[in-house]
């Protein structure tokens, strides 16, 4: 007796334990055992009172291939779903990328790439030449800053997102683009034909503004060479007797978050940069070195727009929590966040957000997006707003038609005297 | 038992366990796979190295990016249902058919009601109108995204959009000073880069219209933005601007509600017909007495497919009406009535361009019979029959399955 006893209490624990490992997965991710799963095993067909998430895309995925008037391709169905799927968490870096997508984003990270060598900025009509890179083969073509991109081996760019623009531009080193331009002193439409060639980015470009001893030095990126670029161009404008500074990061998308470390070391030792929050609550801090800080004894103002964002704005943030600058223009990005690219089996690839980032003084500047992707918070606010005046045709870094660095100019003028 | 015996006791026990654990996990594992047909890709992910198959079963690479998503993105994720709703929303806009919408609760919740009748904000139904795309200068040259009109389909009779002087085929280009998207950006485009390239306007024309389409791209609505404007809401005013024929009239409307009945019966002669829950309930009620019957299909934009059968039942006798066309291959559906009204009324349908979808189907379902003749102009040409399908979360959509045909004349 005592044996069944024994034997019953032995099998109760084997079922127990049976049902412990069934649940495993379940409570592994923090949920109650599964009851689909439960009646699957019995048998028992469950009752759809409420339609699952599963089954709801499940049967839209469905009734769409079996009976939309048209036929559509189910990989193309099923990517369309997930990109919604992604979207709807509203978090702009939260994407999914097809397989194509995914492959461009693979080529983009690394640091080379074969172009034209110039930056272009979204226009109306195509893509606005920004700056020409000295020594790539646009300037050699004769582009010029100010020109518009209109068509690109004769297909119109007018309305195409700037990236679009920027992957139809881009090619394979050596083959031949043909870019229609629209000129500001001209009527009719030019064409150039430029070889594509290996650029590398020069990150920091900078001057005396004529007839001024206002410095201004735009950074383009965020990079490795960044911060040793940036005290040679600040060595050379001290040197000429620089009395103001304007750091132009409008349309800088970021980059290393190292970079901006180094950056701001030249203002602060040994200060908090950024705080990230992962999932989970677990919280980094990134610091400021010492040893590196310079001696800055002249105004610094800060430019930047919607395009700056990421390691840019963490830099533009930080300077403006520590009262070192005064930033100038219109909100910045509002890019607070870390992601991680997960490939997928397919060659697709979901990019999710992990963690996010507070500023020195906590502020989170995380974009907010409606469900069409349109702006509604976020950024950097700057002390001084000023919109770039469109009207006049500005040209990025030009002190006669560029509104914001006019008024940066202002702003360091009434205190320099 | 000595003491050999009781450890070989316990370790059958501690194996027993195991395996118990083990089996169920494995158990388990298999009933997930069975639903999955192979392994995770979220597990694997991490590595770079996502050796499975069940991104070809689509619920699978859904339901695996659901798991993906809540392991690893940054805020917990608790409504399952919204991403759901998410992905169906991506399937649907990517259709890029007007006749295939997807709506938000609120958006979904206003269409089901304008369906019955209730009409909320200026008191008007809306379409969009896609014009025929530019043509593409280039030869390899891709064409310009395509982008419709919001047009007005239908206005309710006695409300706001009624007394504004709006109409059926007019065009909303601007809604509270948000420039409402629309193809004539560049339409205009076009014809001033043509003009530029006879020398018919100077460069700094050119600018200047560059610089109008820029501004009015700084501030615009989207369809579902001035849509929802235009038809939510019962308080406060709206200020549009609409076009006819080329010309643009502004106009302040107050926003209101209106609710029409099923349909008006004046002597023999229906007007307003909604094509919706009880319109053939009372249709047959009302036509008792009628040998002939006039019906006004004007104004009619918005109808319930299988209300519009049930009434051709009421008014035509058994028998099948027409098929619904798709590109896919197999035998068309069919529109067809099995218990009919074998004494059908003489029918006079009057109709014109706002005529449109179920009504439009419903007049050449019976002219095409001789059952009916038909007064006033052509039709929109609007032939899609729309399934209409709410999700858990009380969004939904419309999906486009076929157009009607009907029987040829004999």
């Amino acid at each position: 007796m005592k044996l069944v006893g024994r034997l019953l209490g032995f099998f109760l624990l084997l079922g127990a334990l049976f049902a412990l490992g069934f649940s495993w997965r379940d409570l592994e991710e923090g949920n109650a055992p599964s009851m689909r799963a439960v009646n699957r095993l019995i048998g028992v067909k469950t009752a759809a009172t409420k339609l699952t998430p599963d089954q709801v895309f499940r049967h839209s995925y469905n009734q769409i291939l079996t009976e939309y008037q048209k036929e559509v391709e189910p990989t193309d169905l099923k990517y369309a779903g997930i990109t919604g799927l992604m979207a709807s968490l509203g978090d702009p870096h939260t994407a999914f990328l097809i397989p194509r997508q995914a492959k461009e984003f693979l080529l983009e990270t690394r640091a080379n790439f074969v172009g034209v060598g110039a930056r272009l900025q979204s226009d109306p009509l195509g893509a606005k030449v920004n700056s020409v890179f000295e020594d790539g083969p646009a300037f050699a073509g004769g582009m010029k800053a100010g020109d518009i991109i209109t068509a690109v081996d004769d297909a119109p760019v007018m309305g195409l997102p700037i990236d679009e623009i920027v992957q139809k531009v881009r090619g394979t080193e050596g083959s031949i683009v043909r870019l229609k331009l629209l000129r500001p002193d001209k009527q009719d439409p030019v064409e150039i034909r430029v070889r594509r060639a290996q650029i590398i980015t020069p990150t920091v470009e900078a001057r005396l503004i004529e007839g001024t001893k206002i410095g201004y030095l735009a950074l383009v990126a965020f990079s490795e060479p960044t911060p040793e670029q940036f005290d040679r161009a600040l060595d050379r404008l001290e040197g000429q007797g620089m009395e103001g500074l304007i750091i132009d990061l409008r349309n800088n998308p970021g980059g290393l978050l190292e970079t901006s470390v180094h950056l701001l070391s030249r203002f602060v030792e040994d200060k908090v940069v950024v705080r990230m929050k992962f999932r989970g609550g677990k919280t980094e801090v990134a610091k400021t070195y010492s040893r590196f800080k310079r001696d800055f004894r002249y105004p610094i103002t800060v430019l930047i727009n919607e395009e700056s964002a990421s390691a840019a704005e963490i830099f533009a943030g930080a300077l403006q929590d520590y009262g070192l600058a005064t930033l100038v223009g219109t909100h910045s990005y509002g890019k607070a966040s870390v992601q991680n690219v997960f490939e997928l089996i397919d060659g697709s690839s979901a990019k999710i957000t992990i963690a996010r980032y507070f500023l020195p003084n906590g502020t989170d500047i995380g974009r907010k997006v409606d469900e069409n992707g349109i702006y509604l918070s976020g950024g950097l606010k700057p002390n001084v707003e000023q919109p770039l005046d469109l009207s006049k045709d500005p040209v990025i870094g030009d002190p006669k038609s560029d509104t914001q660095l006019q008024k940066a100019m202002e702003l360091i003028q009434a205190k320099t005297g | 038992m000595n003491s050999t015996a009781k450890s070989f006791v316990a370790a059958g026990a501690i194996l027993g366990g195991t395996a118990a654990v083990l089996g169920g996990h494995w158990v388990r594992a298999g009933i997930d796979r069975g639903e999955a047909r192979g392994a995770s890709i979220a597990d694997l992910s991490r590595s770079n190295l996502v050796a499975s198959k069940t991104t070809d079963v689509p619920e699978d690479f859904f339901r695996e990016m659901v798991r993906l998503l809540k392991k690893e993105y940054v805020d917990p994720i608790t409504d399952d249902q919204k991403l759901a709703s998410g992905a169906v929303r991506g399937m649907i806009n990517s259709l890029n058919d007007p006749h295939s919408q997807f709506m938000g609760s609120q958006e979904f919740k206003t269409y089901l009601q304008m369906r019955q009748g209730e009409y909320e904000g200026i008191g008007a139904a809306f379409t969009l109108h896609f014009d025929p795309p530019p043509k593409p200068s280039g030869s390899n040259a891709t064409p310009p995204p395509v982008i419709p009109k919001l047009m007005v389909a239908s206005v309710v009779p006695g409300s706001a959009a009624e007394t504004a002087g709006l109409r059926p085929g007019d065009w909303i280009e601007w809604v509270d000073d948000h420039w409402v998207m629309n193809a004539k950006i560049y339409e205009e485009y076009e014809a001033a880069q043509k003009k530029a390239e006879k020398n018919e306007i100077t460069g700094d024309e050119l600018r200047d219209l560059r610089n109008s389409l820029r501004e009015r791209l700084d501030r615009s609505y989207t369809f579902l933005q001035a849509h929802e404007r235009l038809t939510q809401g019962r308080e406060g005013s709206v200020t549009l601007q609409y076009v006819r024929n080329d010309r643009a009239t502004e106009a302040t409307l107050q926003k209101g509600f209106w609710k029409l009945p099923l349909f008006d019966l004046q002597g023999s002669r229906i007007q307003s017909l909604i094509f919706t829950e009880g319109t053939a309930e009372s249709m047959r009620r009302a036509i008792g007495r009628h040998s002939e019957l006039t019906i006004d299909l004007r104004n009619n934009p918005l109808g319930d497919f299988e209300s519009m059968r049930q009434t051709l039942a009421v008014l035509a006798p058994a028998g099948t009406y027409g098929t619904f066309h798709t590109d896919r291959r197999g035998t068309p559906q069919t529109l067809s009535i099995e218990k009919g009204n074998p004494h059908p009324p003489k029918l006079t349908l009057i109709v014109d361009e706002t005529t449109r979808g179920v009504a439009e189907i419903f007049a050449l379902a019976l002219s095409s019979k001789g059952l009916a003749q038909l007064e006033g102009g052509p039709m929109a040409g609007d032939l899609t029959r729309s399934r209409i399908v709410q999700l858990p979360d009380g969004s939904g959509y419309t999906l486009a399955v076929g157009t009607y045909r009907p029987e040829e004349k004999r």
